[in-house]
């Protein structure tokens, strides 16, 4: 079980060393000192370590630090609010998540949204999947849907938050299905999980790294995307079963709008060769999930279609603020 | 036995041993200043465990979990601020002694009653934790409500002298904690349009005002200036054994409380530790010294809140669910390295189990260790100038207030936190019982709510739980015992009444 | 100064805070929540306020006989002072940076709670804030508020 430490020591240095010769390119003036990188969850989480383990080769190839800083509460809104109003110089980047960046600007009112940020790139996407309990009857999305018209309000399903990713893929299935839920928000995958465990909830929607580190105790029933993934191929997904649904956890580097272009570009460069690098695709094996990876432009396309799309479930769902 | 060995051979490297007494030390010391805490600790060396391997790792978290638990009582005996909101009990008797001259011994009892504490839950954690762990999934929402209400019993429990001040004060901490986002509805409470208030008032900066900045309101209200100076004893005296026989079963049930509290998920040491003292003061036949500096109540406290340590890995290592926000960046570095935590771990890798336990074992000694030699330091700090003191305390506390979240409105709702606990002690208010009130808040509310989502509704059904039925009647027959008094003066004047 | 004592007075502050709340878990922010199994997100905290605002009248009650606040001005005074410089601390570590507030704050703390050696203050506040912000901020990079002046504080 332990790895030899001296072996993954020389793979990050030699990669470094590799990056290194490919940083050094126009942007003599930046960075000339630190870059924060600001987390909008506390630290020790698997955003926050994901940033940490990005925040080493990144570093790298600027040339500087990366240094991470938790900003946490309000489900990531303080912390991409503090990207959003910080100096637009690019010493403060932040890691911003589905939630933040798609959802909660629809649900309340916040001093930010899509406009608030230039897009450096997508560090990380992988599904969510519907789980259940290993010893649950339910195989498919089928038997579910068959429980549910046969039960009608019987089923509970667990969410992280009212108008979480995972609620909105709920009531996306229960009004294309035409069955019901009662949503039941716990707070986040491990008291969700104890619900399920306990017997209160027969279902919930986390990331798919889930399945992975409780492979015992849990069992998918359907991958929320468009594709199978390469990491986990006999993971059958809900189009596949008949069921639209297309709900990735992602997160990417956002610097406040009007940093200099040259600056944000250095930053994209850095970040790509952080998500290729050997200590991060490292990581994302290790969560059972393969490396993808967007550029700048890219990746505020993909954030807008998402924003909107997001805000149009949840307005149907009346959820949307006033 | 083989199994144990493969464990020892897991730990036996200088790496390991290294981070043992490195994350002890820096656990203790974050606990001992208030402010930072177990999860700041976690957050300073999370960077150096990403590097290490396996089991340095683990040290080192499990270093820093410990010994921030214990290091919390010493701010509270030698200062009257709890270093960490666990400690908050602990401070009831521990200061008192202080004031006697007897910080030494008081630490001395503290740290003692931590290491029985510790070393208690890791044998719980060694022999039942698969049953255990099996028990706590029958606590589902509803059962947590009810423990919640039971809980709720430790206000009148530390409400010394005045009960209808520090009901109070108890109403007043649940409410507190219900500002900010409502986690079932997800709306916005009592926030008035603030963005920032939608994180809420969190505890450590809420704690950081109440305790370490009222003391320094407090001091300077006092109007003899300077202040004669108590002669304290430094260092670090241990209670004989003779002392310790009289409270054996005290310090057994205390444990027992800590260890099984510390295995449901979602309460933690601070909770465990004012049911335990508030348990004191219902059954120690010194149970009226309680509150004047009587030991009883700092065993209580200390054993319980460290019982919690070893207990706490009960679930996230036999089902892989963290209890708290600790426990679940532990779970995040055992993954990380490749650990899978969950059932199997007790049957097919059960030598990884048993490396946590040595380990757990060698940080409850090296925790002992610090703080029989910590305190010979710590108590010195009271020769420093009272106000130079107070002000290196209120500058750490203020950071610490701000590093929980990162998030600059806390250092406002530290200094409201402030002048509210100033207020409310110059007004003969005790302040543990809000603390009590804004630990329990979220639990009894999203518990009462997730039951009723799964009852649709009924209350009834909360009561066809034998184990929830179980705990609210013992809830009412601890307040009935407690307000024996006022009830048999008001059958008694309902009697005479009658009888006109 | 009226001639009220202090419980007296927090029990009316308790109450009032408690009046006005309960008047606010009406307004309309709440009546459009979205999914409450028959509860709001007030019905919790109505239950709390309307307990506190029964215990607060019961304080006022049982505090009717006790002594009047007394408050001599030049610990009032004292007070103030000492209420405006933690304040204005707090201020300052968002405003001016985590070192330089607290380099100010530990200049000015110790003569108000009645210390006034000079020496051993300048000593601490020129160690004390240095050493905790260089570990916080350099060593275990846990990033403090910094100014908006100087790049590295």
């Amino acid at each position: 079980m332990k790895r030899p430490e001296t072996k993954k020591l020389a793979a990050v240095a030699a990669s470094a060393m590799a990056l290194a010769a490919l940083g050094t390119t126009a942007h003599a003036d930046f960075p000339t000192r630190p870059v924060t990188m600001i987390v909008p969850f506390a630290a020790g989480g698997g955003t926050d370590i994901t940033a940490r383990v990005l925040a080493g080769p990144m570093g790298e190839v600027l040339g500087t630090e990366v240094v991470v800083r938790n900003v946490a509460g309000a489900g990531g809104t303080i912390g991409a609010a503090e990207t959003a109003m910080a100096r637009s110089d690019g010493y403060t980047v932040g890691l911003m998540p589905v939630g933040p960046m798609t959802t909660q600007p629809h649900l309340r009112s916040l001093p930010y949204g899509p406009d608030s940020f230039d897009y450096v790139c997508l560090a990380y996407s992988a599904p969510s999947a519907i789980v259940v309990r290993h010893d649950s009857p339910f195989h498919t999305l089928n038997d579910l849907v068959e429980y549910a018209r046969a039960n009608p309000g019987e089923l509970n399903f667990a969410v992280q938050a009212i108008g979480s990713i995972p609620h909105v893929a709920g009531l996306g299935l229960a009004a294309e299905t035409g069955i019901d839920f009662t949503f039941i928000p716990y707070a986040g995958d491990g008291p969700s999980f104890t619900a399920m465990l306990d017997g209160s909830v027969q279902l919930f929607i986390p990331h798919v790294s889930f399945l992975r580190t409780n492979a015992d105790q849990v069992r998918s029933i359907a991958l929320l995307s468009d594709e199978r993934i390469s990491t986990a191929p006999d993971l059958v997904t809900a189009i596949e079963q008949g069921v639209d649904m297309n709900y990735p956890i992602w997160g990417g580097l956002v610097v406040p709008r009007g940093t200099p272009a040259d600056v944000r570009d250095a930053l994209e460069t850095a970040c790509e060769a952080g998500v290729n690098s050997t200590v991060f695709t490292e990581r994302m094996e290790s969560l059972g999930t393969p490396v993808v990876y967007m550029g700048g432009a890219e990746f505020e396309a993909f954030v807008r279609a998402e924003f909107e799309r997001n805000g149009t479930l949840l307005s149907a769902a009346g959820l949307m603020a006033e | 036995m083989a199994d144990l060995m493969l464990g020892l051979e897991h730990i036996a490297s200088y790496q390991t041993l290294l981070s043992i007494l490195i994350g002890t030390v820096v656990g203790v010391i974050v606990g001992v200043l208030p402010g930072l805490g177990s999860v700041i600790g976690i957050t300073m060396v999370l960077p150096f465990t990403l590097a290490m391997g396996q089991m340095p790792a683990l040290a080192m978290m499990l270093g820093v979990y410990c010994g921030s638990v214990y290091g919390g009582s010493i701010s509270a005996i030698v200062i009257n601020t709890p270093g960490t909101p666990q400690a908050a009990a602990t401070a009831l008797d521990g200061f008192p002694m202080a004031q006697r001259g007897e910080a030494d011994l008081a630490i001395g009892w503290a740290t003692m009653a931590s290491l029985i504490g510790g070393l208690f839950s890791v044998l719980v954690l060694m022999l039942v934790a698969p049953q255990l762990a099996a028990f706590a999934l029958n606590f589902t929402a509803i059962e947590t409500f009810a423990l919640g209400c039971f809980a709720l019993i430790c206000i009148a429990g530390v409400s010394q002298g005045n009960m209808l001040k520090g009901v109070l004060a108890g109403v007043l901490g649940l409410f507190i904690a219900s500002v900010g986002l409502d986690h079932v509805t997800g709306d916005m409470r009592f926030t008035f349009g603030n963005w920032q208030m939608a994180a809420g008032i969190n505890l450590i900066p809420a704690v950081v005002g109440l305790f370490a900045l009222s003391e320094v309101f407090v001091r300077a209200s006092e109007s003899s200036l300077p202040k004669p100076k108590l002669l304290h004893r430094a260092g670090f005296r241990l209670p004989a054994m003779r002392e310790w026989r009289p409270r054996l079963g005290l310090l057994l049930k205390s444990c027992a409380i800590g260890s099984f509290v510390g295995a449901l998920p979602g309460t933690g040491a601070a909770t465990s530790s004012f049911i335990s003292y508030a348990e004191a003061r219902r059954s120690s036949p010194r149970r009226n010294e309680l509150g004047k500096g009587e030991p009883d109540g700092i065993v209580a406290s200390e054993s319980a809140n460290n019982a919690v340590t070893g207990s706490a890995m009960v679930p996230t290592l036999a089902l892989g669910i963290p209890g708290d926000p600790v426990t679940a960046v532990m779970l995040g570095t055992l993954i990380i390295h490749g650990i899978t935590p969950g059932p199997r771990l007790f049957t097919e890798t059960i030598d990884i189990v048993y490396a946590v336990l040595l380990i757990l074992v060698l940080v409850n000694l090296v925790m002992f260790a610090v703080g029989a030699l910590g305190s010979q330091l710590f108590t010195r700090a009271l020769r420093i100038p009272e106000p130079l003191l107070m002000t290196m305390v209120t500058i750490i506390a203020l950071l610490g207030a701000y590093g929980v979240r990162g998030n600059a409105i806390d250092l406002l709702i530290a200094f409201i936190a402030g002048v509210v606990g100033f207020i409310l002690r110059k007004g003969g208010f005790p302040l543990a019982p809000l603390v009590i009130g804004m630990v329990l808040s979220q639990m009894i509310e999203n518990s009462l709510r997730q039951g009723l989502l799964l009852t649709r509704g009924s209350f009834v059904a909360f009561l066809e739980r034998p184990i929830a039925f179980a705990l609210f009647a013992m809830t009412i027959a601890i307040l009935i015992y407690i307000n024996r008094a006022l009830l048999i003066g008001a059958f008694g004047w309902a009697g005479r009444l009658l009888r006109r | 100064m009226p001639r009220v004592s202090l419980a007296m007075m927090i029990g009316a502050g308790m109450a009032l805070l408690a009046v006005f709340l309960i008047h606010h878990t009406f307004a309309d922010v709440y009546q459009r929540s979205y999914q409450a199994a028959g509860r709001g997100p007030v019905f919790f905290p109505r239950i709390l306020l309307g307990i506190l605002l029964v215990l607060s009248v019961a304080v006022m009650i049982e505090a009717r006989k006790d002594a009047a606040l007394q408050v001599s001005w030049d610990v009032a005074l004292r007070m103030v002072l000492v209420l405006l410089a933690t304040g204005g601390y707090v201020l300052a570590v968002t405003k001016a940076g985590f070192l330089l507030a607290s380099i100010g704050f530990a200049l000015i703390l110790p003569p108000l709670l009645g210390y006034r050696r000079l020496l051993p203050i300048l000593v601490i506040a020129a160690l004390y804030p240095v050493c905790i912000w260089y570990l916080f901020d350099r060593i275990v990079r846990i990033p403090l508020p910094s100014s908006p002046w100087f790049v590295w504080f």
